[in-house]
């Protein structure tokens, strides 16, 4: 059970260091990383429920079924996102967020 | 039968389709032997399924199945009242079709290669052949209406990207007015018209019987007295037939065939002679024998009907073979002759299969009537594909398909030139090509059922299509070489390589044989009405049939026609003894007439005034009077208004978009919490 409340909270400080990153770095690859550091602290928060839930030592498999799609999910979100930000730096010259301001409206 | 032969033959063509992309990826040659490939196997496994259907049985599984076999999906898509199923049907009809289609296909496919050979994006164009055989498999394979339905809007689709191939709209493939992608379009509007009807009549079909299997539907007619009972069979019927007038270009939807020329002639000859247009008549041909038994088993409930039915059929039949035929008489562009020939002839076959309802109590005649249509699709199929593969070849030596720039090609290209003349002597109907032996049991077995004005109307039509056969012939390859003075074609002025010309080669034997293949095709068909119908029918001999079209009174008719429509052809067109420009200045009416044919009796021009400008009017009416200056301008200050004020909020800072995001997070655990009891 501990282990379980222990996972829940490094969950949470991820999430929270996670939204810390992407609010306050302006660099693009630094946000991805903020990204994935976020996908992680709710990837171990499944875990940790899972853990808290089950009433015996059989786990149940689904959420950890869940957890290994988004794991694998995260990776194509992460290709994505770097070929994003390769063409944002052949385009612009730069990595920096606030530059891609203009594409607003 | 190969193992899953039925499937097979529609599945291959469609994985292939989907493949072509990689294929060219590797090797452009690879790409095109598999797109042949692809059609030689449907075909391969069409033709493994007709000692089946010779023997009335087949063995699947170690299981032996009495004809018609329906192999399906049970329950594939459970819904209210029933499933749609997806099935395939093994009878005499859908594996005659199915070979038809395979072997023809399979033909023009070899002859792509080198027609198409060079053109810059050929791997649609493989795609779109693939794909359009695989759907014509589909329709003439499948056993009940929904998934024929597919395989006929899967042909539509095809038939719409084809015609428009080239939708770069080059001027040189412009059909009159039209440029191609034009073309396509109207291909498709025009059919989707006749779709409506045929789509509606498969929901009262449904709503009254509760399947849509062809062999359900024939072997409970229950769904056929329900609908007399209520007075909706005929309409129903009728609705049914608009697919057909549609996709087989009959009177009142016709106008789309003479566009399609806009495709490579390949696919005019796929649409002409295979797929497409055929499938028009098949669904006809399909639903007469489940019609038969409906009558024999309710008699005089469903007889008015039927008869109503029946006469449209026919009779629409033969007004468009004429009308055709007529303008088909001065056409200006080769393929555009072979299209309102098409169209002629596809209302032959329409009009004897409607013949053949109209003849349900004396089963021989029903019979020879029916298989009078069925055989000549199956001779109209090869010489049709022959006709089309050689107006090709002219078109590949001269770059153009205008009356006015051919001429005088017979020395420059003699092999094109025999093989035309076969597939012209077919469609003429001039003994002993197939065409002859088709066309002739058509005109017999309306002789023998007594329905005189069909059969003069048809005759006629006979006469004008040996008139603007030969027209055709002697404006392509007698007279004077118009195609001199452009020195650039002048060196392409030669037969195609072998892979156009063998193609032509195996289809003129087959229309000079065609006749040998006649009494197998009647012994095909017993399964179907032996088997199904219950009828007694003789196995016909080739000595036989010939003798007895020989030697039966209407051979004079035939003379009397030939002669009739050679005549004066030959003496306009290919001695030019008279001149055929100087006789329309002379006479008025020869040119009042001439301009009321060219215009295609002005039912096109009519329908784009009605439809295409009407549309356009309405259009730009409300354009004009809503968008701009009603309703429309006040939806338009609130949305601009609105989404001025809206835009406010988005900076363009990734740290305020995060903010935001927070927001939106706390708001959802507030909800959450409110939700569970929490607050």
């Amino acid at each position: 059970m501990n282990i379980g409340y222990s996972m829940l909270i490094t969950a949470l400080f991820l999430v929270v260091i996670g939204i810390y990153i992407m609010a306050v770095k302006r660099n693009l690859i630094r946000i991805l990383i903020g990204l994935e550091i976020i996908a992680t602290g709710v990837n171990i928060n499944f875990i940790a429920m899972s853990l808290l839930k089950s009433q015996s030592l059989l786990l149940d498999p689904l959420p950890h079924a869940i957890v290994i799609t988004s794991i694998l999910l995260d990776g194509a979100l992460i290709g994505v996102g770097l070929a994003l930000t390769l063409v944002v730096f052949r385009k612009y010259r730069t990595l920096d967020v606030d530059y891609l301001r203009r594409l607003r409206w | 039968m190969l193992p899953y032969a039925p499937w097979l033959i529609w599945v291959i063509p469609f994985i292939f389709a989907f493949l072509h992309p990689i294929f060219e990826k590797i090797s452009h040659k690879l790409r095109d032997f598999m797109a042949v490939l692809a059609v030689f196997l449907s075909a391969i496994f069409a033709a493994s399924m007709i000692p089946d259907v010779l023997r009335g049985y087949a063995i699947i599984n170690g299981v032996k199945m009495e004809l018609p076999i329906d192999l399906k999906i049970e329950n594939w898509i459970p819904i209210p009242k029933g499933a749609i199923e997806v099935g395939v049907l093994v009878d005499p009809l859908s594996v005659f079709m199915a070979n038809i289609v395979g072997w023809i296909s399979f033909l023009i496919m070899v002859y792509s290669i080198e027609y198409m050979h060079g053109d810059e994006s050929i791997t649609r164009y493989w795609m779109l052949m693939n794909f359009f055989v695989g759907s014509m498999q589909l329709l003439v394979i499948a056993d009940n209406l929904l998934v024929m339905f597919f395989g006929w809007e899967g042909v539509g689709f095809a038939s719409y990207a084809l015609i428009g191939y080239y939708y770069k709209d080059e001027e040189k493939y412009w059909i009159g007015p039209y440029p191609p992608s034009h073309c396509g379009m109207k291909a498709f509007v025009v059919t989707r018209a006749g779709d409506i009807g045929l789509l509606a009549a498969i929901v009262i079909i449904y709503l009254y019987s509760g399947t849509l299997n062809f062999t359900a539907l024939s072997s409970d007619v229950s769904w056929m007295a329900s609908l007399a009972k209520n007075g909706l069979l005929a309409i129903t019927l009728i609705l049914l037939f608009l697919g057909p007038i549609g996709k087989s270009a009959q009177f009142p939807l016709h106008i789309w065939l003479p566009e399609a020329m806009a495709g490579p002639t390949t696919v005019s000859a796929l649409i002409h002679a295979a797929t497409m247009v055929k499938a028009g008549v098949y669904l006809i041909a399909r639903i007469i024998p489940i019609l038969y038994i409906g009558y024999s088993a309710l008699g005089e409930l469903v007889h008015h009907d039927l008869i109503i039915f029946f006469l449209v059929v026919a009779w629409i039949g033969g007004f468009t073979a004429f009308l055709a035929a007529s303008m088909g008489m001065v056409a200006d562009q080769i393929k555009k002759v072979l299209a309102y020939s098409t169209i002629s002839q596809l209302g032959y076959m329409i009009s004897i299969l409607g013949v053949s309802g109209l003849l349900m109590e004396e089963s021989h005649l029903f019979v020879e009537s029916y298989m009078a249509g069925i055989l000549h699709l199956y001779s109209h199929a090869f010489f049709k594909a022959l006709l089309f593969l050689s107006a090709g070849c002219v078109g590949h030596a001269i770059g153009s398909y205008l009356l006015k720039d051919a001429g005088g090609l017979k020395k420059y290209l003699p092999k094109t030139y025999f093989v035309m003349l076969i597939g012209l002597l077919a469609l003429s109907g001039v003994p002993p090509f197939n065409g002859f032996f088709s066309k002739d049991s058509i005109l017999h077995s309306l002789y023998v059922s007594k329905e005189y004005p069909l059969m003069i109307l048809l005759a006629i039509t006979a006469i004008l299509t040996v008139f603007y056969s030969f027209r055709l012939l002697g404006l392509t390859f007698f007279g004077e070489l118009k195609v001199k003075h452009h020195s650039e074609h002048h060196e392409h002025l030669h037969d195609p390589g072998p892979y156009m010309m063998y193609p032509l080669y195996i289809l003129s034997i087959m229309t000079i044989i065609g006749v040998v293949f006649m009494p197998f095709l009647h012994e095909l068909f017993h399964p179907l009405f032996h088997g199904v119908l219950k009828l007694e029918v003789e196995s016909i001999h080739l000595p036989e049939f010939i003798a007895t079209t020989f030697l039966s009174p209407l051979i004079l008719l035939t003379v009397v026609i030939i002669i009739l429509g050679l005549y004066p052809s030959y003496l306009l067109y290919i001695t030019y003894k008279i001149d055929y420009k100087s006789l329309t200045e002379r006479f008025t009416l020869l040119r009042v007439l001439w301009k009321f044919l060219y215009e295609r009796w002005f039912i096109n021009t009519l329908y784009y005034k009605i439809f295409v400008n009407g549309f356009l009017f309405i259009s730009r009416g409300i354009f004009k009077y809503i968008e701009c200056n009603g309703s429309g301008s006040f939806l338009k200050s609130v949305y601009t208004d609105f989404s001025d004020a809206v835009r406010r909020i988005q900076t363009g800072y990734f740290r305020v978009n995060i903010i935001y995001v927070l927001i939106g997070f706390l708001i959802l655990i507030i909800i959450t919490l409110m939700l569970g009891g929490a607050i």
